[in-house]
């Protein structure tokens, strides 16, 4: 069987660097320590050599592990998921750091598994005219002791020579000792390998010279909190003045492909499923792949230069009012992209309960598939005005599921009765300049992704709701009436009763069941449901579409009072069963996720029609 | 004395002399480093009883106030 050799180390000392260079993958790497939450297994680069494996591995600072992240690496070195031992570790040290981090070298080698030393940041510590002495190290060390150089790969031969002549693992047993005996040793060995004096300290120190002055800004106790607070509305609000072009660019692509379609063979009834049924759902949610693209590349850029370990900081004490802790900043702000990884990232956090706070409230953020929903809606809401007022609206939605989020925490904050200590203990990494292709790569494949994962279910639900809104009565003149009698028609008003005291039709009823598949569904469900009686498929067709369409007692459907429920519904309902699948999986309750699931739905639903009833009393509906 | 019995608003280079509190804290400190004998410089702190922000060596660290209380210091300078 081919060999496995663990990348194991402190968090942030560049494993996730180190594996993507040794594998060809392009695992994503960021400045923030516990960014890497599960192992990954990969095949050495063909260019490198063949027959041996690497894995990367969560940060850990010692065996005994002390949260979920730490635990999988622990389990991966020693069962690799049922499959034995590895073969062997390369121990990943921050040159910067070798005292704190050859105590978990010396920690390692105890255990009997093979080891290398890859020592990274060495190019800092030359920059302060710092060498270290690598063949006393390794002699002492009794194993190999290697630089190597993330930023261009140097020193990588080396190590995967090393790694291919490594000697064959005998038994290994998890570590009894902790590593306090281990630090005097682990002082000793970084001193001579520096050889260390009292300038020798100096320099090292003045390695973090810089960081110290941007932190003395950043984390300011008062103009930290207003820095936070302007970084991330500008993150947040370049989601929506700076796509406008690409989507208005996207939206008219689209219009004039379906217009074309249509004029190829305007009677046929592919053209008119290609159309109004595959490029009106389409484009009605690639329109928002803009927005989604920026807010990726604005989390990016926060993850690259090491600001992120700094926010987690700054929100700490807030957050612990609520049962939280600035280590949960991180999984809610990824769950502003995606619930689904967010969930994962918590597993950074060390205290249990801290984690399931934390996982709680994580699908009530704002992520990338309620962005097409509310652009659609507040687009509509907001017509004629001025673009920056739609642009407020969306930041108080944002906000709006950060205080929902609040309160669903201090709930169960009060519920869940206390623990395990809740810890922060932050490292702070060095500032980083964000490296803005890396960043722009990362984003592009996240896009992709998502479009990936979405595009598919739009397919089907595509197809779904143009047969059912159009047969069994495709060739009837009266296009409202030919809908209501359609099959998508006679479920619709048998669920209508749910939705209509919402303020909505049973068409935007079908939309709601389809959110179901995916969010965003919802607005490609509504491109269809709202516009088979015309041939325009762009979101301006669908916006002049919903402004005159009325209920069967002719009221608009529409309105205000309408518009904000359905907001409201789709800023707390958890309409996701990825979601649902993976909260079950890290929680390992299904009594948890289904919880999550029924609570946020009903209360959904009930704010919802709450909202409408008495917006439409004001005279808004 | 500890961390926490210190003013916020002074850079000060400290002297970890002991660590005294709950065994999973001691240990994570112990492993990020905070040794009897480790020397510490101060940052400040965030406001409201906010976190400690503390270096030692290249690196810097977030500490809570019941993290801070851990750590029992001698001022340097």
């Amino acid at each position: 069987m081919t060999p496995v050799l663990a990348l194991v180390g402190a968090p942030n000392s560049g494993k996730t660097t180190l594996y993507n260079w040794l594998t060809g993958s392009r695992f994503k790497t960021v400045n923030y320590p516990g960014a890497t939450v599960e192992y990954s297994i990969g095949s050495v680069q063909a260019a490198l050599g063949e027959g041996l494996k690497f894995m990367d591995t969560p940060g850990v600072y010692s065996l005994h592990a002390k949260s979920a992240d730490e635990d999988v690496t622990v389990k991966a070195l020693f069962e690799r998921g049922g499959e034995g031992p590895v073969d062997g570790v390369i121990v990943v040290v921050d040159g910067t750091q070798l005292e704190r981090h050859l105590q978990l070298v010396l920690q390692i080698r105890e255990t009997g598994f093979p080891c290398i030393v890859a020592v990274t940041m060495a190019d800092l510590l030359r920059k302060e005219n710092l060498e270290i002495d690598w063949q006393g190290l390794s002699e002492k060390l009794g194993m190999p002791v290697l630089p190597f150089e993330g930023l261009l790969g140097g020193g990588l031969k080396e190590i995967v020579t090393a790694a291919a002549s490594s000697p064959a693992r005998g038994d290994v047993r998890k570590p009894s000792k902790a590593l306090v005996p281990l630090h005097q040793e682990a002082a000793a060995l970084a001193k001579l390998a520096l050889r260390k004096t009292e300038r020798v300290e100096d320099k090292i120190r003045r390695l973090r010279a810089t960081t110290s002055r941007i932190d003395g800004v950043l984390l300011h106790p008062f103009l930290g909190p207003v820095l936070f607070f302007l970084i991330m509305a500008f993150v947040f609000s370049s989601i929506y003045w700076m796509a406008t072009p690409f989507m208005d660019a996207v939206d008219g692509a689209f219009a004039a492909l379906g217009s074309c379609v249509h004029g190829l063979a305007p009677e046929s009834l592919a053209a008119d499923f290609v159309a109004n049924g595959v490029l009106a759902s389409f484009g009605a949610v690639l329109v928002f792949v803009p927005q989604i693209f920026i807010l990726f590349v604005g989390i990016g850029l926060l993850e690259s230069t090491g600001y992120l370990a700094r926010a987690a900081t700054l929100i700490d004490r807030p957050f612990s009012k609520f049962g939280l802790t600035g280590r949960s900043f991180v999984p809610i702000l990824s769950g502003f992209s995606c619930a689904v990884p967010a969930l994962i990232a918590s597993r950074n956090i060390s205290s249990k309960r801290d984690r399931w706070i934390t996982n709680f409230v994580i699908p009530l953020m704002t992520c990338s598939a309620r962005l097409p929903v509310y652009a659609l809606l507040l687009g509509f809401l907001f017509q004629s005005k001025p673009s920056w007022m739609a642009g407020a609206a969306l930041a108080a939605l944002y906000l709006g599921a950060l205080l929902v989020g609040a309160i669903a925490a201090s709930i169960l904050n009060r519920l869940i009765p206390k623990d395990t200590a809740s810890m922060l203990l932050m490292e702070l990494p060095l500032y980083r300049r964000p490296r803005v292709r890396v960043v722009l790569r990362q984003s592009l494949t996240r896009t992709w992704a998502y479009v990936r994962r979405a595009g598919p279910i739009i397919f089907v639900i595509a197809v779904i709701m143009w047969v059912g809104s159009n047969f069994p009565n495709y060739r009837m003149e009266d296009a409202s009436a030919k809908l209501g009698q359609s099959y998508a028609g006679r479920i619709g008003h048998f669920i209508e009763p749910v939705v209509s005291p919402m303020g909505v039709d049973w068409r935007v009823g079908v939309g709601l069941i389809s959110a179901f598949a995916a969010r965003e569904v919802f607005v490609s469900t509504l491109a269809v449901t709202f516009n088979v009686a015309d041939a325009e498929e762009s979101s301006q067709g669908l916006l002049s579409a919903m402004s005159t369409a009325t209920r069967s007692d002719g009221r608009k459907i529409f309105t205000p009072a309408s518009v904000a429920a359905l907001l409201v519904f789709f800023m707390i309902a958890l309409q996701c069963m990825s979601t649902f699948a993976v909260s079950h999986r890290e929680s390992g309750s299904f009594k948890f996720a289904l919880g999550q699931l029924v609570i946020f739905n009903v209360v959904a639903y009930i704010l919802a029609v709450a909202i409408f009833q008495s917006l439409a009393l004001l005279g808004l509906g | 004395m500890t961390l926490n019995d210190l003013p916020s608003n002074v850079v000060h280079s400290l002297r970890v002399e002991a660590l005294k509190g709950a065994d999973l804290l001691v240990e994570r400190l112990r492993e990020l480093g905070f040794f009897e004998g480790a020397e510490l410089e101060v940052q400040g702190r965030l406001p409201l009883g906010g976190p400690w922000v503390v270096h030692l060596g290249a690196t810097s660290f977030a500490l809570r106030a019941d993290e801070a209380s851990v750590l029992h210091v001698r001022i340097e300078k």
